[in-house]
């Protein structure tokens, strides 16, 4: 009575490979740019905004909290429609809008980038905050100046806590794009839509554009593991060997060092 | 779209040989009740659970600021339901996961504007209930002019995901096809408005879709047009479970007695499409 089920493989495999011609490769090169670009963005914005909420001017710190307030208060689905369609609207789609408003990609790179900055924030000024008092006044009292102090003493250490979450930042924007496919941005689930849409073959095309994010997400999870060997790490605290998983998920993890 | 229509007068005759043992009550106003199916067949006891994309306006759609749903498809869906005794509970979906819906039981049938198309044969049995073509529409001072498909060729154009037409537009691209060499710009949204949005922000070219939705969107915005008449005109279809004869039976005997009595006739005649008549072959 119901339509057997199988696995189309012929479509599947034909798809996946060669991958040199497939929508799905050109996709996961989209997928990647997006990232970097909103992501790096988002970074660029959020030592601003970080520094500007540990600010002890009001004038400076209620701006930022309202940011924050704004674009971590709202879905960032919501987010992308207001800047491609809400926009127009509101502003009556005037010529110098057209970038945005009538081009999908930017429109979606800038949503996912101003929603981000304001997740980086928080992640940035915690990294600031969680810097000893004293690595402050010990450095003024060395007679560095402010500046000097924020470059050469708290940032360098702060980067040590900012960069792990930062690339999970990425990794999560590598697959929040997929939310542009309502704005028909050919990433990987609109380009995935769009093989379903015709041949009605859900799980196979589905799969393909998980196939996609997999390499994507292992690619940058390898650069993060790289790049945390260099910053992440504290080298000079010696690091006790780690107990297997199981020790540490059933609370047999020893005393805290 | 058209290879489909020996499929329907094979539809229709079953349909007629389905009725043969009721007594149709042509002609007489009262409503005959039919049988409803088997409450092993319904999701809900006393309920036709009916799955539709409630954002296609004038088949389907909520009235504004509220979640009751009106449209053809709606007054015709809560006719069949009452035929049989039931009560109609539209749920909303969106159109390109609509049948993995029907599949997946997370509604009885579909009343959705679909279009009977072969591909979609393989997993669902119709029963043909309204008869629409395509449009294209355009802002009224534009340059382009489309009036058959191929004329997409280059053109930037706007659908909704899943729909017959990103199927005929992603088929002129495909190689072989009228626009391989000039392919056309397809960008497909999760529901129709969303694309008829790109038409009035000047995204696109054209808005591609059902020839009821374009005159009736071309009737509520005066800076929109039709380019060009009706083409590829086809069959939609109550959406079934295929092989599901239970179920298939009683909407097919409903639907026969809607339109024996003349219900048929006055719902098309509310919403302005007596065009669509699925009786007026041709």
């Amino acid at each position: 009575m119901i339509v057997p089920a199988y696995f189309d493989f012929d479509f599947f495999w034909s798809v996946l490979w060669p991958p040199w011609h497939s929508p799905f490769l050109a996709a996961a090169v989209l997928v990647l740019v997006m990232t970097v670009v909103a992501q790096t963005t988002g970074v660029l914005l959020g030592f601003p905004l970080a520094l500007g909420r540990t600010s002890r001017n009001r004038l400076v710190r209620l701006p930022v909290d309202f940011y924050l307030w704004l674009f971590r208060g709202t879905p960032l689905l919501l987010q992308i429609l207001f800047w491609y369609d809400g926009l127009s609207e509101l502003t009556g789609n005037p010529k110098y809008l057209y970038p945005i408003t009538r081009n999908a990609l930017v429109a979606g790179t800038l949503a996912l980038a101003l929603n981000e900055a304001a997740y980086m924030t928080e992640i940035i000024r915690a990294g600031l905050q969680a810097i000893d008092p004293g690595q402050f006044d010990a450095a003024r009292a060395l007679g560095m100046r402010q500046r000097q102090v924020m470059l050469r003493i708290v940032i360098p250490q702060a980067l040590r806590i900012i960069v792990p979450p930062t690339f999970n930042e990425y990794i999560n924007m590598s697959k929040n794009t997929s939310l542009l496919s309502v704005i028909a941005v050919a990433e990987l689930l609109d380009t995935a839509q769009a093989y379903f849409a015709v041949n009605f073959r859900y799980f196979e095309a589905l799969s393909l554009a998980a196939v996609y994010y997999l390499a994507i997400t292992s690619l940058l999870t390898a650069i993060q593991r790289r790049i945390e060997a260099r910053f992440g790490e504290r080298r000079d605290i010696p690091m006790p060997a780690m107990l297997p998983f199981w020790r540490r998920a059933i609370g047999l993890a020893g005393p805290m060092r | 779209m058209k290879r489909s229509i020996p499929i329907v007068l094979a539809l229709a005759t079953g349909l007629l040989a389905a009725c043969g043992g009721s007594p149709s009550p042509a002609g007489s106003g009262s409503a005959a009740k039919v049988s409803p199916p088997p409450n092993t067949e319904l999701l809900t006891d006393g309920t036709l659970s009916i799955g539709s994309d409630i954002e296609y306006p004038p088949q389907e759609s909520y009235k504004l600021g509220t979640k009751i749903p009106e449209g053809f498809d709606v007054d015709l869906g809560n006719a069949i339901a009452s035929r049989m005794g039931l009560q109609a509970d539209w749920i909303n979906t969106t159109f390109d996961g609509i049948i993995p819906g029907l599949t997946a039981k997370h509604y009885d049938v579909i009343i959705s504007a679909m279009t009977i198309t072969d591909v979609r044969q393989k997993t669902v049995d119709f029963v043909p209930y309204f008869r629409a073509g395509e449009s294209f529409v355009v802002t009224k001072n534009s340059s382009r002019h489309p009036t058959k498909i191929e004329d997409l060729c280059g053109l930037h154009v706007a659908v909704e995901k899943g729909t017959a037409e990103q199927d005929e537009a992603t088929g002129l691209n495909a190689s072989g096809g009228a626009c391989a060499s000039n392919q056309v710009k397809i960008d497909a949204f999760d529901v129709d408005t969303e694309a008829l949005n790109q038409l009035k922000k000047g995204t696109v070219d054209v808005h591609f879709t059902d020839s009821p939705v374009a005159a009736y969107e071309i009737k509520k915005d005066s800076g929109l047009k039709l380019s060009g008449g009706i083409i590829e005109i086809a069959p939609e279809g109550i959406g079934i479970r295929k092989g599901d004869t239970a179920m298939l039976t009683p909407v097919q005997q409903a639907f026969k007695s809607l339109e024996d009595d003349g219900t048929y006739d006055s719902i098309l005649k509310k919403w302005g499409l007596s065009d669509g008549d699925i009786r007026k072959s041709s």
